[in-house]
């Protein structure tokens, strides 16, 4: 059994991924020096395995599998919870968020400090799933196949979590559009108002899983 | 539902899981079992449909900023300088300490020669003094050869022997392994069959149907069979010697009843005490049971 020469150098992947791998790692840690230490973990994960890696097309995604389940090694050691206080977090995440009201005014204005404050307050059972969505554009079932989870749960703890994000994201505009609507319903015009403030006010998504 | 109808909850969870166009040019999310009715409201409502466009905005909007960001300066730099420490070559890394002793040497051998100085100036303490010197240099001279050649011996040592790889770590090794590194070189199990050596653990409930040889699984060669069971649930099963430069901590001698369940695999490893076997199964637990009789080797 011959020993097959690793598809690229690992001076190679650290050139062309060393961004992205830092700045997945920082929306996952909320924290510069953590963020910094996770990349280095991965590269050295890597390093040691880039015999592993046959298809250079597939480097990045391969960096972020590593980089997860560091992620997930270190967060075991340093919080070790039984699945009672699990279930305890989840549950503590809000249903009643508001649904996405988005003028087109609020569209380009995301802060990134509250973006990223928003994600801190996340659960990693809720976090994982939203970094997947967004950072490696995974669609709900390859979300599930790679966490292990049923698709349904996946839906449901994506709404959840984005939700969430934009409960914060907005929450100054949100609150503003709700005054808005509700004196727009009063007067008793303005059906578009209207409608925003029902869906402000609205309990939305049920967890299933 | 009517056309001014609120959305109900599984349809915003729907709305929620499907992909911005960015990701989803193509729109495959909502060709899927659990969005095709919401693909359909979509069609038919206005107010569904521009709910849709705006999320889907957003999302985009949310993408970009998460991708975005500042890097630490000089961060490629301080990542190949650690590559290169952890890499197996540092050994030259304690010799080079081992070093250090000997400039302090040389300054002791100095500070210690006040005979020596005492004579300064006289062509016999010139003498004694260089006859004092080259003694005390050859002295730090041994000494230091021989804390390099201890730091150097020590060095190959505990670059022989590495810390065990805990069951956790085999575990997440060989899903990074599954994840990347399987070729699509499956050989026929009766025209060309692996060593005996390498055959299925008893306590795989399913019959293997075809095998390739794998390399640097958990640093070691072995084989990997592909498994089905009869409820067409599909598995990897790995078999690599157990002997090997960096040792393991498996301990079960039987598959676990409960396996590690993430990334979409139910994983576990098991072992006799020369061969590691490590099941691999697409799926969650119930098709993990599919494959194992618990208890037995």
């Amino acid at each position: 059994m011959a020993e097959n020469a690793p598809a690229l150098d690992i001076a190679e992947l650290v050139t062309e991924h060393h961004a992205a791998v830092y700045r997945y790692a920082y929306r996952l840690t909320g924290a510069e020096y953590d963020a910094e230490d996770l990349t280095q973990q991965t590269f050295l994960a890597a390093q040691l395995n880039l015999g592993q890696l046959r298809d250079a097309e597939h480097g990045r995604s391969w960096l972020y599998a590593i980089l997860r389940n560091n992620y997930l090694k270190t967060r075991r050691k340093r919080l070790p919870f039984s699945a009672a206080s699990l279930e305890l977090d989840i549950d503590s995440i809000p249903e009643d968020l508001p649904e996405p009201v988005l003028g087109d005014g609020l569209l380009g204005q995301i802060d990134p400090e509250r973006l990223q404050a928003a994600l801190n307050e996340l659960p990693d059972e809720f976090k994982l799933p939203v970094l997947l969505f967004y950072f490696e554009g995974c669609s709900y079932r390859e979300i599930a196949e790679k966490l292990g989870t049923p698709p349904g749960t996946v839906m449901s703890r994506l709404s959840r979590a984005k939700g969430h994000l934009r409960a914060r994201l907005f929450e100054g505009e949100l609150h503003a559009a709700a005054s808005l609507g509700h004196a727009a319903a009063s007067l008793g015009h303005a059906a578009g108002s209207q409608g925003t403030a029902a869906r402000l006010n609205s309990a939305p998504s049920r967890a299933r899983g | 539902m009517a056309h001014d109808s609120k959305p109900d909850s599984a349809a915003f969870e729907a709305l929620d899981a499907c992909r911005p166009v960015r990701f989803d040019p193509e729109r495959r999310d909502w060709q899927q079992p659990e969005t095709a009715a919401l693909a359909e409201q979509i069609a038919a409502q206005p107010r569904l449909a521009e709910l849709r466009e705006r999320m889907d905005s957003l999302d985009s909007a949310i993408a970009a900023t998460m991708a975005a960001g500042s890097v630490p300066e000089k961060l490629a730099e301080r990542l190949m300088s650690a590559l290169r420490s952890a890499a197996p070559a540092e050994s030259a890394g304690p010799a080079n300490d081992a070093l250090e002793p000997v400039s302090s040497r040389e300054n002791a051998a100095e500070a210690t020669i006040p005979l020596a100085a005492a004579l300064v100036g006289s062509r016999v303490g010139r003498a004694v003094r260089g006859s004092v010197f080259r003694r005390r240099w050859r002295a730090a001279g041994a000494v230091a050869m021989a804390v390099a050649t201890a730091a150097c011996l020590a060095a190959i040592w505990a670059f022989r022997t590495p810390q065990p790889l805990s069951y956790d770590q085999v575990i997440a090794e060989a899903k990074l392994f599954d994840a990347s590194a399987l070729a699509n070189k499956w050989k026929s199990l009766t025209k060309d069959p692996p060593d005996k050596w390498y055959s299925i653990s008893r306590a795989i409930a399913a019959r293997p149907t075809d095998w390739q040889e794998v390399v640097r699984f958990l640093g070691r060669n072995g084989v990997a069979y592909q498994v089905s069971s009869g409820r067409g649930a599909k598995a990897v099963l790995y078999i690599v010697p157990l002997k090997g430069r960096q040792s393991l901590e498996v301990a079960g001698q039987s598959p676990p009843r409960l396996p590690d369940m993430t990334g979409g695999r139910a994983t576990a490893a098991w072992t006799d005490g020369t061969r590691l076997w490590v099941l691999v199964v697409r799926g969650g637990q119930h098709e993990y049971r599919s494959f194992t009789h618990s208890g037995v080797m």
